[in-house]
């Protein structure tokens, strides 16, 4: 064989060869875009997957929360963002404790404590929570959460679902109120009823008891036995004429007669009349920054309320040396504050506080101290009247009455009544500075 | 002397009204309800009515209007023991509606007579 023979079969082999390494060069470039086009529809499939479930725990109204056996947050979902007003970057790597304080890890009271010891989840802790969570601005809002937990890969992982529930509970706190308003008011609306016709009946008594007995005192010589005892009748007729008078104070049904009342005159006489009525051991203080703000109000019953206030608060004293504090002032309920919850609607409102360091009350005089004829003073002393009539002026003046207490604590009553507008207040104190100028 | 009619459904309050105005010296006619009432106020001439609200058979407040359309002159006295409607007081709503004066219950022997004097004499 020659030696171009010999080249040509070395040629054809090197042919061969190479034919061979481009055949199976296409057919692993095939199998690898086969293999890539694969991995990418799998991507797909996962990043469409985590889009799924993404937009699913952004999309429940509970917000979804998990954490792992050190407390960190891991997964914070957008519903939980919108309840607690913070962006996942600012919380994902924090500790739990701080968005709920109950389930906080380094709390040894918590069920959640026995997570880290040992890195075993604490069974109990799983279930059903009714808790305080506190949003980004530090407001604290009650809170439904509901705890699973599950192992990925070793990784104990805790899932919190979180439901915002403070304005069910504000809701339900209201109309517990109201409803409890209620009951109150038609208990009243019926005793007032039954007063309103014992005390007519009364009166038709009271007739011919106090001046048939005039006429026959008349007849009779004065300073005789039976002239002294006629005179006795006459009283207790009197005393009898001024607790009916009461008793249908309580139960009018009409509109006050509301008028513009200067508050500095309603305490002025309230305090000129309680001078003679309260023991000289009773202190009382009186505060009116704005005395010449003008109230709508019924005089007469603004003065009663202020005389039974303070003449009770003065009694809590039992005699022994104390203080009772009246004062007047503006006050703004705001939404969702104590006096909201109890029914009174946002806005400005005349704040009348009567506070005495006296015995105070236990829970269950508390409860009863609007009854009419409910009294704690001894027989003669009190007619259990006065504060049903309170109850039932600030009721018709849709206000409130707030009451705290405690025994040995004295004893605080916040009667708000609505207030005049700031613009017609700002045009009487013009008015009053126009004439004091003049 | 006055002739007086005194419409009340309580005997001890007629007769203490009578009683009272008749040591005045004044003449005294009672009846029980606002029926017999106005029955006596057609037959009889006279110089002062007292008028109670709540009675039975015909209750004050139709009887004061209706005695008052008989008679525009009369001096008539509307008396109550203090029940009320809704939002009225009757003896406001009387006085509203005819009566002279109002006289709530219970009153005592100055205050009657003084309404007494001061309704007789205006009406002389």
């Amino acid at each position: 064989m020659s030696e171009a023979d010999l080249l040509r079969r070395r040629l054809d082999r090197e042919r061969r060869a190479r034919a061979e390494a481009e055949r199976l060069l296409e057919e692993k470039s095939l199998e690898l875009y086969e293999a890539k086009t694969e991995v990418e529809k799998s991507l797909e499939r996962v990043q469409r997957r985590e889009a799924l479930i993404k937009s699913v725990l952004d999309n429940v109204l509970d917000g979804v929360i998990t954490f792992d056996a050190n407390g960190t947050i891991r997964v914070f979902s957008g519903a939980a963002s919108r309840i607690f007003g913070l962006h996942p970057d600012e919380v994902v790597g924090g500790p739990i404790g701080t968005l709920i304080p109950e389930f906080d890890l380094a709390d040894k009271a918590s069920p959640f404590a026995a997570v880290v010891n040992g890195n075993e989840f604490n069974e109990l802790a799983l279930g059903g929570y009714e808790t305080t969570a506190i949003r980004k601005d530090g407001e604290e809002f009650a809170a439904e959460a509901a705890v699973t937990q599950f192992n990925l890969m070793g990784v104990q992982t805790i899932v919190v679902t979180v439901r915002d529930v403070s304005r069910q509970k504000h809701d339900s706190a209201v109309r517990h109120e109201l409803e409890s308003q209620l009951r109150h008011l038609q208990k009243m609306e019926s005793l007032g009823t039954l007063a309103g016709g014992v005390a007519h009946e009364f009166n038709n008594m009271l007739v011919p008891i106090i001046t048939l007995t005039e006429l026959t005192q008349e007849e009779l010589d004065e300073g005789s036995l039976e002239h002294e005892n006629l005179g006795h009748v006459l009283g207790a007729a009197a005393r009898a004429r001024s607790l009916i008078a009461k008793v249908l104070t309580f139960s009018r049904k009409n509109d006050p007669s509301i008028e513009e009342v200067r508050l500095s005159d309603v305490v002025q006489t309230s305090a000129s009349l309680l001078e003679n009525t309260i023991p000289s051991t009773t202190r009382l203080d009186i505060e009116v920054p704005r005395p010449e703000m003008i109230i709508h109000g019924d005089r007469t019953e603004l003065e009663q309320i202020i005389l039974n206030l303070v003449g009770n608060g003065s009694a809590a004293l039992n005699g022994e040396e104390g203080w009772v504090k009246l004062s007047f002032e503006t006050h703004f309920v705001r939404n969702r504050s104590r006096e909201n919850r109890m029914g009174l609607p946002e806005g400005e409102f005349i704040l009348l506080t009567v506070e005495d360091n006296g015995s105070g009350m236990d829970d269950e005089t508390a409860d009863r101290i609007f009854d009419p004829f409910f009294t704690t003073k001894s027989v003669g002393q009190g007619t259990g009247l006065g504060l049903a009539i309170v109850h039932s002026i600030v009721e018709r003046s849709q206000g409130l009455i707030d009451l705290r207490t405690a025994p040995g604590e004295g004893t605080t009553f916040r009667i708000f009544l609505p207030a005049p507008s700031e613009q017609e207040n700002r045009a009487q104190d013009d008015d009053m500075q126009a004439s004091e100028a003049a | 002397m006055a002739r007086v009619l005194i419409i009340d459904d309580e005997d001890l309050v007629r007769l203490t009204i009578s009683q009272t105005l008749k040591k005045m010296g004044h003449e005294v006619v009672e009846a029980t309800n606002g029926l017999a009432g106005e029955e006596f106020f057609r037959a009889g001439e006279f110089d002062l009515v007292f008028c109670d609200i709540i009675m039975p058979k015909k209750e004050g407040i139709q009887t004061i209007i209706d005695m008052r359309r008989e008679n525009r002159w009369i001096p008539i006295i509307a008396m109550s023991g203090g029940g009320r409607t809704k939002n009225t007081d009757f003896l406001e709503m009387a006085e509203t509606l005819g009566a002279t004066a109002t006289l709530p219950k219970p009153f005592d022997r100055k205050q009657l007579t003084s309404v007494v004097n001061t309704y007789l004499q205006k009406a002389a």
